[in-house]
């Protein structure tokens, strides 16, 4: 009887749970105008302020402004505004303009709404920025580019042409000791933007088309591929924190970074900042990538001119001297920059007038497909890992594909835009197929709920959850695979997407395992199966290593010995902080010239090792971290399962004169295994898909050689956009994934059966 | 514990009540198992002197090693150890004071604990069934829980947004995110707890059954209390999945004031410039509550079994 009182108990906090749900279930109407931007520190200071004055004069549009993180504030807005959520308003970099006009639903031309007059404060090119095919999407606020800052002490005047930067760059380089002339994230194609683009030519030619391999494009790379590798006046393995360190140390003469680095200049440093030199090999200035920092106007806000008063409002005069006074922004207004207070301003001024050579990212959806690949390409020629031209045409070849990819599945706007009665009749029998096998056995089923209601009952509040909560997303992976959608037809009826069993048959029947031919073959890293290999060694690696060192640990740590809560302690510290940052602390040691590492090395007299430009060494990266970051949680779980071991049966064993190996052979291993097990299997699956680490520390270096599955899939769905495609592969990790986990059921099964 | 094996090493050198813990510590600084433990606190708080020594710098960004070319080899070692030229509390002032970072905290700290709360609960139950019952559908119902951790969890950021937010309506809620991060813990939880319930003896239950007591008070008065260790494990597992989790709390929350502290650290990250000083600073104030966690949770690591109730 009181059995039933359990069951009760538990529907009706079950109960309760539902009612909770069904309280919130109710659209709160909204009076204000939302925006939402990523600005922090004083930008963000600077724009609240502004927001808190038009609130003060306009108490009819009350604008209530949310800070988004960086790292999220993409996906948010991905998530929320095609399906009608979301902000009013919104700033963001301009670059992303055509893959959201092109997927539709996400951003609302303003042409017709935004009168000339209100257009003429920006100068045409930040306003060009904001077109896409013609029409106008957004207004220009804030823009940012590099430019060269200098450190006074050791430069004099800034240099004219880049033949006088190399001079002077010559001279201020010393390697040894750790100083360089010229400080800069050269493998980031921001920043590569500044040669690149003064050879004239850049990634586009003037009809759109990708022209990755144009001569000038090349010439750009060798140009750089010299300054690095022959007169070596630039640091290894360059990235924003290094440059900024470098810089702040004194070892840097000059850095070409943008205004958000003068924020973080020491105060000794005596800086100043000037445009960019003169491109001696092609005889134009150095003309770097410009992202414009754009309002947007939601398609789906219902107070468009409350929106566009606001836009109106920050884009105006006052407002652009408030972010450039108090805000240290770059404002697109350009009047802001005839104010005294700020004319005086030299580094603003510098900025500004780097503006004129400038170059705005172009804003089209191939743009956003090129970041990744050239930074690799990037990468590979200053290692001299491949020449300049010979890579810029495998590049274009690749991106081209991207593009094609993406296009074609774009362009196949003749399918049928609603669902057709056959659809659903399908849909219909295929329910019907799936429910048959439960309808035959519904006496079966109807009496196992009866004798075994208890047991149902205890497992129903979990299995409703993960129905909810992780069945039905799966669905939509497993239906999203079937299709081609990409950024650019994401939001087009489902059925319109339907292409069979296409990505799987293009996954798994690649057979490219190869590059080039002859003597220069190398091994094709984008390959499946390639990507496989590595993901099962880095799976098996982690495993292997991780619980036999929590397993020595725990051991260790089971009976008293002095200080054994601090080792205790101590011994979790990695899995208690932020992964986040104790990864990047793990890429810095790794770092081949200021990295802890290589630095003991050579104190003990060996030679320093260049940590990701080989497969292997670049592995390593990878595995020590992960290692390193999944201890703590093998061994609490480790810990908590000893726990479980009677102790009489050691003093037995003892009796019986075991040894110690004996005892962990016989008692130990035996008695922990129902705990192991569930934990190596849980840990397999989470290493196999474990994203963080790779993409934090090796990013896949050299060359997506050290990609594991999940790595790639973000690849493939969140740098090339093909959503359908990613969701293919991601549906292959979990059939790999479930064979293995079937597979070690059944071995653990027989090895119990078999003692 | 201490005073237990205290007393037992005694009774050798019963001169002075000093020698008993003096010697055992001697023994105990002397063994192999001090060493390894040594070495191994040694290579896992390295890596992390680097983040203490960062957010106590005042500054933003690391001192880079440069080995001094001429000194001697001890001296260069001693190079390797990251410490700020100047201590300064700086970085935690800021974090602390530029935003709502406590209110932030709080607000993990609520989501956290009401993961670990409805994350037990529902664990428990279904792990007590799947290790007590044998029921059609069991092995294949443990294997369901399991595909959940299967498939990427960056592919499922759209169909969770569309059940939490528009279906369900949770968005700008904690119960959202809570019920989201109670699930993704289940499995672990689930597959944890019973292996840990099937260690338990069974006759324990059998005489509590033939005395008339209920399923539910066997699992509530008898299981439960015995699996302290693996429900601690699993507690502190639930905890840790929501007190970390960043990007679905960033994009469910449409609220400053609702944002839980990992999403305010990431505010110290961007594609320009980086306040790793911050983010340091901020991340040790993070994982302070989790340290106190599991310092309270501790003795039920270690007062399993062999101190319970199955003797009594």
């Amino acid at each position: 009887m009181i059995e039933t009182s359990a069951t009760r108990l538990l529907g009706q906090v079950f109960l309760l749970l539902l009612a909770l749900v069904a309280q919130l279930v109710y659209a709160q109407p909204r009076e204000e105008l939302l925006l939402w931007h990523g600005y922090r520190g004083e930008e963000r200071r600077a724009l609240e302020q502004l927001l808190e004055d038009y609130n003060r004069n306009q108490p009819d549009a009350r604008v209530k402004a949310l800070a988004v993180p960086f790292g999220s504030f993409a996906d948010k807005l991905s998530a929320a505004l095609p399906r009608g959520q979301g902000p009013d308003l919104f700033i963001f970099g301009h670059d992303r303009i055509g893959g959201w006009a092109r997927a539709g639903n996400t951003v609302a031309p303003v042409d017709d709404l935004v009168p000339a007059r209100v257009l003429a404060r920006f100068p045409p090119s930040l306003v060009e920025a904001m077109r896409f095919e013609g029409r106008l999407y957004g207004l220009p606020f804030n823009f940012k580019s590099t430019a060269l800052i200098y450190n006074r002490a050791l430069v004099r005047h800034a240099p004219e042409t880049t033949d006088e930067l190399l001079a002077l760059a010559r001279a201020r380089t010393d390697r040894r000791r750790g100083r360089f002339g010229l400080a800069y994230s050269y493998t980031e194609p921001f920043f590569h933007g500044a040669l690149l683009n003064s050879f004239g030519s850049g990634p586009f030619d003037a009809d759109g088309r990708l022209a990755l391999d144009s001569p000038g494009n090349v010439r750009s790379l060798e140009q750089l591929a010299r300054w690095v590798r022959e007169e070596g006046i630039l640091p290894e393995e360059p990235n924003s924190t290094l440059v900024t360190n470098l810089f702040n140390q004194g070892r840097a003469a000059m850095v070409i970074s943008g205004p958000w680095l003068l924020g973080e200049i020491s105060e000794g440093i005596d800086y100043a900042v000037a445009p960019l030199p003169q491109n001696s090999e092609s005889g134009r200035p150095l003309a770097p990538w410009v992202a414009v920092e754009g309002l947007f106007l939601s398609p789906w806000s219902g107070r468009q001119q409350a929106a566009l008063g606001l836009m109106n409002y920050l884009t105006g005069e006052r407002a652009a001297l408030h972010m450039a006074m108090a805000g240290g922004q770059l404002p697109a207004n350009l009047n802001a920059y005839t104010h005294p207070e700020v004319a005086r301003d030299a580094n603003t001024m510098a900025f500004r007038r780097q503006l004129e050579t400038a170059v705005p990212i172009p804003n089209l959806p191939q743009m956003t497909l090129l970041w990744k690949p050239l930074e690799k390409a990037l990468n590979k020629v200053v290692k001299g890992s491949a020449s300049p031209a010979g890579e810029l045409q495998r590049l274009q070849r690749e991106i081209r594909r991207d593009v094609a990819n993406l296009q074609a599945a774009g362009d196949r706007a003749g399918r049928p835009r609603s669902i057709p009665a056959w659809a659903w009749l399908g849909l219909a029998l295929l329910a019907l197929a799936a429910l048959s096998p439960a309808l035959r056995r519904r006496r079966r089923i109807a009496a196992a709920w009866r004798e075994h209601r208890t047991a149902y009952v205890y497992i129903l509040p979990a299995m409703l959850g993960m129905l909810l909560l992780v069945f039905f997303p799966l669905l939509y992976g497993f239906l999203l695979s079937f299709t081609d959608t990409t950024l650019l037809n994401e939001n087009t009826p489902f059925l319109s997407r339907w292409q069979g069993l296409g990505n799987y048959a293009s996954i798994l029947g690649d057979w490219n395992f190869w590059y080039g031919e002859g003597a220069g073959r190398s091994i094709n890293y984008d390959n499946f199966y390639w990507t496989l290999l590595v993901t099962i060694c880095w799976t098996a690696g982690n495993v292997v290593l991780s619980v036999g060192l929590a397993l020595v640990l725990a051991l260790a740590l089971d009976k008293p010995i002095l200080g054994r809560t601090w080792f205790r302690l101590l011994l979790i510290l990695p899995w208690a902080i932020p992964n986040y940052i104790t990864a990047l602390v793990w890429k810095g040691m790794f770092h081949p010239q200021f990295g802890v590492v290589n630095q003991a090395l050579q104190v003990v007299g060996l030679a320093p090792v260049a940590w990701f430009d080989s497969v292997g060494a670049s592995f390593m990266t990878g595995l020590v971290t992960n290692v390193w970051l999944s201890i703590p949680f093998m061994m609490v779980v480790i810990l908590g399962g000893l726990q479980s071991i009677p102790r009489d049966l050691y003093e037995a064993a003892r009796v019986e004169g075991a040894g110690r190996w004996c005892q962990f052979r016989a008692i130990t291993l035996p008695l922990l295994k129902p705990v192991l097990v569930p934990a190596i299997i849980l840990s397999v699956v989470w290493t196999f898909n474990m994203f963080n680490v790779i993409y934090l520390v090796s990013d896949g270096a050299p060359a997506g050689a050290n990609d594991i599955l999940i790595t790639k899939a973000f690849r493939i769905g969140f740098e090339k956009y093909q959503y359908a495609y990613a969701a293919a592969y991601s549906m292959v990790i979990l059939a790999l994934l479930f064979a293995y986990a079937m597979w070690q059921m059944r071995v653990s099964r027989t090895l119990e059966a078999a003692r | 514990m201490t005073g237990r094996t205290v007393s037992s090493a005694g009774p050798a050198v019963p001169r002075s009540p000093l020698a008993g813990p003096v010697r055992r510590a001697a023994a105990d600084i002397f063994s192999w198992r001090f060493a390894l433990l040594l070495f191994a606190g040694a290579v896992v708080v390295y890596p992390l002197l680097w983040v203490v020594s960062l957010a106590f710098s005042g500054q933003q960004s690391l001192q880079l090693v440069q080995l001094p070319g001429d000194a001697t080899a001890w001296q260069q070692l001693a190079a390797l150890i990251p410490l700020p030229q100047q201590w300064s509390l700086e970085n935690f002032r800021a974090v602390l004071t530029e935003q709502p970072f406590l209110r932030w905290l709080l607000n993990s700290l609520v989501v956290s604990l009401g993961t670990t709360l409805v994350g037990l609960a529902l664990a428990c139950s279904a792990a007590y069934a799947f290790s007590r019952f044998s029921f059609p559908g069991r092995d294949r119902g443990l294997v369901l829980f399991l595909i959940s951790q299967m498939f990427p969890a960056v592919l499922m950021l759209i169909p969770l947004y569309v059940i939490v937010v528009q279906w369900l309506g949770l968005g700008n809620s904690w119960l959202g995110l809570v019920l989201v991060y109670a699930i993704t813990a289940l499995p672990f939880c689930v597959w944890m707890l019973k292996g840990y319930f099937d260690t338990l003896p069974y006759e324990i239950e059998e005489s509590a059954l033939l005395e008339g007591a209920s399923r539910f008070t066997i699992f509530y008065r008898i299981i439960l209390p015995l699996a302290r260790p693996a429900i601690a494990v699993t507690g502190l597992f639930s905890f840790m999945t929501a007190w970390n989790e960043f990007i679905l709390a960033s994009i469910f929350m449409d609220d400053e004031a609702l944002y839980t502290v990992p999403v305010g650290l990431r505010f110290f990250v961007s594609d320009y410039a980086s306040e790793w000083g911050y983010f340091a600073a901020g991340a040790i104030l993070v994982s302070l509550p989790v340290i106190l966690l599991f310092l309270s949770l501790q003795r039920f690591l270690v007062a399993g079994l062999s101190s319970g109730a199955v003797k009594g």
